[in-house]
């Protein structure tokens, strides 16, 4: 599932991470998707056109498949980088 | 994707609750998935049959410093699966780059990457030194 929701905090004070919507995001992908496929369709086979069209759709899957990654480090000085995609 | 977390995303993006409720449900959520419920008492029963053990999904890395800093990184094992993959389609001259640098992608084409993560199921890494530091490598 492409991650709806990044949550971030890069702060040393606030503990609550800020939403950012990443479903607004949506629609591009799955435009990107549309174009990738359409060209994949329309443009003649060669060597550069399938390693393009083979890392277009690896990144497609890297994207789909960042759901639940998190990343939480405090340092001594109790700064905190926190980012959770959901 | 789950309902209830489906129901929690909805509810954190119509604002019935802050990201922070959010992420606490969400881990308990995963924490019941995981199996980290409590345990039953012990049964006189004859023991079933083991049954099959279920796939990892995360790579977690724990690291505790000596002086209070920790890092805590979980990577969702598709996302390795797929990098894994995507590495294979790099530039050549990207890949000759790597390999001045000693890191030899082609190792990963023939590599079966379901095999990979079967051999991670078991995979725990722990390392504590005296001065306090300790790093902990597993998957869940």
């Amino acid at each position: 599932m492409i991650p709806a929701f990044l949550l971030i905090n890069f702060s040393s004070r606030s503990r609550i991470p800020l939403a950012l919507p990443l479903f607004l995001l949506w629609p591009l992908v799955a435009l990107f998707a549309l174009i990738v496929g359409l060209l994949w369709l329309v443009l003649p086979e060669s060597g550069a056109r399938f390693r393009g069209f083979q890392m277009a759709r690896g990144g497609l899957a890297l994207l789909w498949h960042l759901s639940g990654l998190t990343i939480d480090v405090h340092s001594e000085e109790d700064h905190r980088v926190y980012m959770r995609f959901i | 994707m789950s309902e209830e977390r489906l129901q929690i995303l909805n509810m954190l993006a119509e604002g019935k609750i802050t990201a922070d409720d959010a992420e606490r449900l969400l881990n308990k959520i995963e924490s019941l998935q995981a199996g980290d419920s409590p345990p039953e008492p012990e049964k006189t029963l004859p023991e079933a049959p083991e049954s099959p053990r279920r796939r990892p999904k995360f790579l977690h890395v724990h690291i505790d410093g000596d002086k209070g800093e920790h890092v805590n990184v979980r990577v969702p094992l598709a996302l390795i699966r797929t990098g894994i993959k995507l590495s294979t389609v790099l530039p050549s001259e990207a890949s000759e780059k790597l390999n001045e640098k000693g890191i030899n992608l082609a190792d990963l084409k023939g590599m079966d990457t379901e095999e990979l993560i079967e051999a991670l199921r078991e995979l725990t890494i722990e390392v504590d030194r005296d001065e306090g530091e300790s790093v902990r490598i597993y998957c869940e």
